[in-house]
């Protein structure tokens, strides 16, 4: 028997070994989806916000993009793409179209995921976790019963759906897997509390401002007949990103430049200074370790495992097949076949795990709600007549200067409003018109350095962390609007300096 | 030696084939007294149906409310039904299925009264009485009718949560009182209950 003969019979196994595993791999799309399945697949899984929508011509042109994007993402990004429009929609004035789209959020956050394929697929060592159904982090899914409680209060005598989505807003935030940072959301109880005055119930809102006092006791809580409430958001949405050697651990970044840090509110003569509620960064930090970590821990340490097998195996191959060489060189045909046979083996062996360390997908889900705010300014405020009430918000620096103002969005149910704000537009700063009486009444009643804002400011530091600045974001400029769901990549000059590393 | 050769490429294939088809399914007519394919622990279409036909049947045992001389008029609507829950619900499912329900198993043992169409009864009145329509058959009245009992109820959850295990439970009453409205009395009330908990999935926690 001539070595080539041998080596041709040995080899014979793998060939046909390799022939039925390609005719299996060939053979595959007969447990796969069929073109009939997957249109079927894509017609149920897309287009629901079209659906919700209604006629193209029964929302504004605005939302378009994203019911465009819906229809591509499908369930996948539903929750996501819902919320984007659904706060774009209230940036539009159009409250009814983001109520019908951030409940339809809402009811899929609480949906169960049990022995859903999607969750399921996710936790595969061979899929990125970013494949699930997104839910969002508990501050996202937080704020999503925020915006539906605001919603949900427009035009509605009735306000018990309102203060249900508040309660399922603070539900989220128990989440958060160190008790200190559970249920500390004060903005939930102080606008539940406020409601509850708007119903007539003020001993339940005293039970809901107690809860405020005992989160955060510098707030202000507001008095019995404030039938308006002043809402500003500032900043820009808490970045996340993934690091890590297969960027397997979520962190998040504050990425607001904080360039404001006061608030003002103007109606005719009354000037108002709101106080710092909520902290949208610090709630998504203080979250702590999570199951899904450990899940993705699990996920990159399979594939350091396979990377070293693979590597491992390579070194072996080298050694056997040089050791091959000289036994083929010295004659000794015999060993050389077994050293041919252990340096096949190894490169097969590296190849295979190769593949599999390749295959495997670690990263971390850093799909975020973009168009969030980083910090939340509220104060309350009486006023006698409400219809056609203007109220105007001004956003201040540190040092109490104005830096812009605009008209504020009211919103009316039976004797209470809410007026709403922010500092950058949610898609463009047309949809926010600029206060030409706000500067003027800012500086007769408290300078053009304005000592009650930088009074506030102190007073804000107290019960939150003060921001410190994220990548420079010109105040001038409004943040990039606000991109359909996709796996961001991690900004580069982030990578190495997280704020928060979330370990388990 | 040979094994490993064997199976290895065959694992490999395997491993790469191993795609799974995303599931769909066509829209179905489902039973509403059964547990959806979307399931959360907050009150659903079977809870609404069950608590309304026990609802129905209890009313319909009490004597104070059925078996006096002439019918009891109800005003039986969402005004002052109150949801304190963290669901957010739409009170007419209970309270319109309610009465429905309870009109027809009734059969004129019970009266109606929407107070919500006060406005639009008005409306007609006003218009009859002015001589731009006709009175209709049945007639001029007095006033609108006033009522003997209105429907009063809460919706309360008490919701737990395993930040550890995201084990997710939620207790949910419902609880309906008629209320006398001459005396303020409560002449019937009742207490529906349940408690659903469920799990999401690791990567959701």
């Amino acid at each position: 028997m001539t070595p080539s003969t041998a080596n041709s019979k040995t080899h014979r196994p793998f060939i046909r070994a390799t022939t039925l595993g390609l005719a299996l791999l060939i053979g595959a799309p007969s447990y796969a989806i069929t073109e009939a399945e997957e249109a079927a697949a894509a017609a149920a899984a897309s287009g629901n916000m079209a659906q919700l929508l209604g006629d193209e011509k029964d929302y504004p042109a605005g939302l378009r993009v994203f019911v465009t994007q819906d229809a591509q993402d499908g369930l996948r990004n539903r929750v996501l793409n819902d919320s984007l429009a659904g706060l774009a929609a209230f940036e539009l004035s159009q409250p009814k179209i983001a109520q019908r789209l951030f409940a339809d959020s809402r009811e899929l956050i609480e949906t169960i995921y049990a022995d859903s394929p999607s969750a399921e697929e996710a936790r595969s060592k061979f899929t990125p976790d970013a494949t699930k159904d997104f839910k969002g982090d508990p501050y996202e899914r937080a704020m999503v019963g925020y915006y539906l409680s605001l919603a949900d209060f427009v035009g509605n005598t009735d306000l018990d759906n309102s203060r249900a989505d508040l309660k399922f807003a603070e539900n989220q935030d128990t989440m958060s897997a160190n008790e200190k940072y559970q249920s500390d959301m004060a903005i939930m109880p102080y606008i539940r509390g406020w409601l509850y005055n708007c119903s007539n119930q003020p001993t339940r809102a005293v039970d809901e401002f107690a809860s405020v006092s005992k989160a955060k006791p510098k707030i202000n809580i507001p008095a019995r007949k404030n039938n308006v409430l002043l809402i500003a958001e500032v900043g820009v949405a808490p970045g996340k990103f993934s690091t890590g050697k297969y960027h397997e651990e979520l962190r998040y970044k504050r990425m607001d430049d904080a360039a404001v840090r006061g608030v003002t509110f103007v109606n005719h003569k009354t000037l108002l200074v709101g106080q710092q509620i909520e902290d949208v960064y610090w709630q998504a930090s203080t979250r702590g370790g999570s199951a899904v970590d450990k899940v993705l821990a699990g996920k990159a340490s399979f594939k350091q495992t396979s990377e070293n097998i693979s590597s491992g195996a390579a070194a072996v191959a080298d050694v056997s097949n040089a050791l091959s060489i000289g036994s083929t060189l010295s004659g000794d045909n015999r060993a050389a076949e077994q050293f041919g046979n252990l340096a096949l083996f190894g490169s097969l062996l590296s190849i295979g795990s190769g593949l599999v360390a390749n295959a495997t997908k670690p990263e971390a889900d850093t799909r975020a709600w973009t168009s969030l705010p980083d910090r939340i300014y509220v104060t309350t405020a009486f006023i006698e007549k409400l219809d056609g009430a203007q109220w105007s918000a001004g956003f201040h620096s540190v040092d109490g200067s104005l830096i812009k103002a605009v008209n504020m969005k009211t919103f009316t149910a039976g004797a209470c409003m809410v007026a709403w704000s922010r500092q950058y537009p949610v898609l463009s700063a047309a949809n926010w018109t600029s206060s030409t009486t706000h500067s003027a009444e800012v500086i007769a009643q408290c300078g053009s350095r304005c000592g009650l804002v930088v009074q506030q400011i102190a007073s804000d530091a107290l019960g939150f962390p003060v921001p410190t600045g994220g990548p420079a974001i010109a105040i001038a400029s409004p943040p990039p609007a606000p991109t359909p769901a996709t796996s961001s990549t991690p900004p580069a000059d982030v990578k190495s300096k997280p704020d928060v590393i979330m370990t388990f | 030696m040979t094994k490993s050769h064997t199976l290895l490429p065959i694992a490999m294939s395997l491993l790469l084939a191993a795609c799974s088809a995303p599931a769909s399914k066509p829209v179905t007519y489902q039973d509403v007294n059964s547990t959806g394919v979307v399931s959360g622990v907050g009150v659903e279409s079977q809870d609404i149906t069950s608590v309304t036909d026990v609802m129905v049947r209890d009313i319909l045992a009490t004597p104070e409310v059925v078996k006096r001389d002439k019918a009891a008029r109800v005003i039986l609507d969402e005004a002052h039904f109150q949801n304190e829950s963290s669901q957010r619900i739409n009170k007419n499912l209970l309270v319109d299925r309610l009465r429905i329900n309870l009109q027809r198993a009734a059969k004129g043992k019970l009266q109606f009264v929407s107070r919500e169409s006060a406005g639009m009864v008005a409306e007609e009145r006003e218009l009859k009485r002015q001589g731009m329509t006709d009175t209709g058959t049945i007639g001029l009245t007095k006033a609108q009718a006033g009522a003997d009992y209105r429907l009063i109820g809460r919706i309360n959850s008490l919701d737990s949560r395993s930040a550890s295990t995201g084990a997710v439970e939620r207790y949910t009453q419902i609880t309906f009182e008629l209320i006398d409205l001459e005396n303020s009395l409560s002449i019937w009330s009742n207490i529906y209950e349940f408690k659903k908990g469920g799990q999401d999935d690791a990567i959701y926690r």
